[in-house]
C-alpha cells in the first residue's frame, strides 16, 4: 500500500521544516516547493493527494498558485489547504475565491493539522462523486435530446415512406393496371380476328407490351436504380449523370472512370447516390446554370464527395420549406451513414456541398 | 452442323419463349437449359456447347461473373449476354468479363439471331438500343474541354498556385489568414472553373501555365 502523497509549497524553509517535522509520524509521504512555480510543476508530476500552500510567497503567490492549479483539469480536485496568519479574514476570503478548501495558521498544532488533512482528504470525495453525478446527468439529457430527434427522424421517414407508397400505388394502378387490362382484353379478342386483321391486333398486343416493359424499366430505376446493387455506386452515377444530362440539358462534369469497378459498403454507396441525385435535382430546379461538377475522391481511407455550380445560390438559413427539407434529408442521410456534411452558397456565386466518409479496412 | 447453344435465366418463361424462337431456326439447336450461373458453368463444361444465351442478373453466380469463369477456365465457348438492361454500363461491365454480344431482352429477335451468328465467329456484337450510348462511354472524358486560367479572380490564381505548391488547406489558409473552409471553397471554385476534377490535373495545369516549375 502507498502512502498518501502531500505537497507542501512555501518559500520560508524553516515553515517547511516544521511542518514536514509534524507530519513525521502519520504515514504521510512528503514533498516541498519553495517557490509557486516549482509548487505547480511538483504538482501535475506527483498529483499529490494534498497541498499545503503559503500565501506569502513572491513571484506567484498563493492565490495565483490556487487559481492555477484548479484550472488544470488534472489538478482541480486536489484538496488544497493555505497557510494564512490567524486573524487574517480577507486572505482567507481570497483564498476561498481562489479556491482553497481549508486554512492554516501558525503556530502549527499536530493534532489540528492531522484533523483537517482527513476532513479534506473526504471532501475531496464527496466533490469527486458530485462530478460523477453531474456528468451523469448531463450524459442523460443528452440521451434524450438524441432520442427526442430519432423519434422526429423516424416520424419523418414515415411520413416519407407513405407518400412514396401512395405514388407507386398510384403509378401502378393508373399505368401498368390499366395497360395490362388493355392488353389482357386483346388477347382474348384475338380469336376473332383472321389474316391481315390478326396480324394488325397482334402487332397492337406486342406495342402495349413494348410500352408496359418500358414503364416498369422506368419505374424501377426510379425507385432504386439496380445497378446500384448490381455494378456499384461508380457505375450508377455515370449512368446517373448521362440520364441527368440527356433530361435538364445541364452537363455534369465529373471524374467518375466507368470502368472503374470498385465497391464501398452498402450505406455509403445509396448514400453518396441520393445525396447526388438530391443534389442535381435541386440545382435543376433552383440554380439556372448549364454545367455542374461533381467529383468523387477516393482515397485508401477516405471517400469525399463534392457538388460545385455557379448558378443563383442562396443565403443558407433563409431558404424556402421545400429546398430546406432536401438540405436537411442530406444532412440527415449523411449522419445517419457516419459521414460530414457541409454545404456553403454565396447568392450570385453558387453552392458548394461536400461530404466526406471514412472507409473501412479493406480486406 | 448447328450450332449448339445453352441458355441460362433464372426465368423460366422467358428461357421457354427464347428457346421456342430459336427451335424455328434450323442451323441452332437448344442442348441445355440452365437456371443460375452455378448450372450452367456445369453444362458448359459438360456440354462444351458454341454459345450460352445467358441472363445478366442470376442468383448464386451472376451472369457477368459466369462469362469471366467460363473465360477464365479456357472454355471455348462463346458468351452472349441477353438482358433487361438497356444500359451501356451493364453492357461495358459483361464485355470486359469476356462477353462478345449484348442484346437486349426486348430486341427484335434479329437481333439475338445475329449475336449468336456474330459470337460464333468470334465477332462482337451489340442491341442497336445501346450501341451508341457504349461508344460513346469508351470514348468518355476525352477532349473535354478545360478552363482557363483568366477565367479565376487573384485570389483564386493565387490559392491554386499554393495548392500546386503542395500547401495544405490548412497551410493555406494559415498563410493567407482565411478560414479553412473558406480556401476550401475557393479550391471548389478553382476545380469547377477550370473544369477539373483531381488534384492531380490541378498541378499538370499549373505547371503548364507557368504557375509553378516542373
Amino acid at each position: 500500500m502507498s502512502y498518501p502523497h502531500l505537497l507542501i509549497i512555501d518559500d520560508d524553509a524553516m515553515t517547511r521544516e516544521t511542518l514536514t517535522g509534524l507530519l513525521a509520524e502519520s504515514g504521510y509521504e512528503i514533498q516541498c516547493a519553495a517557490s509557486g512555480a516549482v509548487g505547480i510543476e511538483l504538482a501535475s508530476r506527483l498529483n499529490p493527494d494534498v497541498v499545503l500552500l503559503d500565501v506569502m510567497m513572491p513571484g506567484m503567490d498563493g492565490f495565483e498558485v490556487c487559481r492555477l492549479l484548479r484550472k488544470d483539469p488534472h489538478l482541480a480536485e486536489i484538496p488544497i489547504i493555505m497557510i494564512t496568519a490567524l486573524d487574517d479574514q480577507d486572505s482567507r476570503l481570497m483564498g476561498l475565491e481562489a479556491g482553497a478548501d481549508d486554512f492554516l495558521s501558525k503556530p502549527f498544532n499536530s493534532v489540528e493539522l492531522e484533523i483537517r488533512l482527513r476532513g479534506l482528504r473526504q471532501v475531496a470525495r464527496y466533490r469527486h462523486l458530485r462530478e460523477e453525478r453531474e456528468k451523469l446527468q448531463t450524459a442523460h439529457q443528452l440521451l434524450q435530446i438524441q432520442n427526442e430527434e430519432l423519434r422526429m427522424l423516424s416520424g419523418k421517414v414515415i411520413s416519407v415512406q407513405e407518400t412514396e407508397r401512395r405514388h407507386l400505388a398510384m403509378e401502378l394502378h393508373d399505368e401498368i393496371g390499366q395497360q395490362l387490362t388493355a392488353l389482357k382484353i386483346m388477347l382474348i379478342n384475338l380469336v376473332n380476328y383472321q389474316g391481315e386483321e390478326y396480324q394488325i391486333e397482334r402487332k397492337k398486343a406486342i406495342n402495349i407490351t413494348e410500352q408496359l416493359l418500358n414503364q416498369v424499366r422506368e419505374m424501377t430505376l426510379n425507385l432504386r436504380p439496380t445497378m446500384l446493387d448490381d455494378l456499384g455506386l461508380i457505375a450508377a452515377l455515370y449512368w446517373f449523370f448521362n440520364r441527368f444530362t440527356q433530361q435538364t440539358r445541364i452537363k455534369v462534369i465529373h471524374n467518375i472512370d466507368p470502368l472503374d469497378d470498385r465497391r464501398f459498403p452498402d450505406v455509403i454507396e445509396t448514400t453518396i447516390f441520393r445525396i447526388i441525385q438530391e443534389a442535381l435535382t435541386n440545382i435543376a430546379r433552383h440554380a439556372k446554370v448549364k454545367e455542374v461538377m461533381v467529383t468523387l475522391s477516393i482515397e485508401p481511407h477516405l471517400l469525399r464527395l463534392s457538388v460545385v455550380d455557379s448558378g443563383k445560390g442562396f443565403i443558407v438559413n433563409q431558404v424556402s420549406m421545400g429546398y430546406s427539407t432536401g438540405i436537411s434529408s442530406m444532412r440527415e442521410r449523411v449522419a445517419l451513414a457516419g459521414g460530414k456534411f457541409n454545404i456553403q452558397s454565396t447568392p450570385g456565386e453558387g453552392t458548394i456541398i461536400e461530404a466526406e466518409f471514412s472507409l473501412p479496412e479493406m480486406e | 452442323m448447328p450450332i449448339t447453344v445453352i441458355l441460362a435465366d433464372d426465368h423460366k418463361l422467358v428461357r421457354q419463349g427464347i428457346k421456342s424462337m430459336l427451335q424455328s431456326q434450323k442451323d441452332i439447336s437448344v442442348v441445355g437449359e440452365a437456371s443460375d450461373g452455378v448450372e450452367a458453368l456445369k453444362l458448359v463444361a459438360d456440354l462444351k456447347p458454341d454459345v450460352i444465351l445467358m441472363d445478366l442478373m442470376m442468383p448464386n453466380l451472376n451472369g457477368i461473373e459466369t462469362a469471366y469463369q467460363i473465360r477464365q477456365q479456357g472454355y471455348k465457348t462463346r458468351v452472349v449476354f441477353l438482358s433487361m438492361h438497356a444500359n451501356a454500363s451493364y453492357a461495358v461491365r459483361a464485355l470486359h468479363n469476356g462477353a462478345l454480344g449484348y442484346v437486349i431482352k426486348d430486341a427484335d429477335f434479329s437481333e439475338i439471331l445475329a449475336a449468336i451468328q456474330n459470337a460464333v465467329e468470334g465477332k462482337r456484337y451489340l442491341s442497336k438500343a445501346i450501341s451508341d450510348e457504349v461508344l460513346e462511354m469508351l470514348l468518355s472524358g476525352e477532349g473535354e474541354k478545360k478552363g482557363s486560367l483568366e477565367s479565376l479572380s487573384p485570389r483564386e490564381r493565387q490559392v491554386l498556385q499554393m495548392i500546386a505548391e503542395g500547401n495544405t488547406n490548412l497551410a493555406i489558409a494559415d498563410k493567407l489568414s482565411l478560414s479553412v473552409r473558406t480556401v476550401e471553397s475557393h479550391r471548389a471554385r478553382v476545380m469547377f472553373k477550370l473544369r477539373i476534377t483531381s488534384q492531380a490535373e490541378l498541378v499538370r495545369f499549373a505547371i503548364q501555365q507557368g504557375l509553378i516549375d516542373a
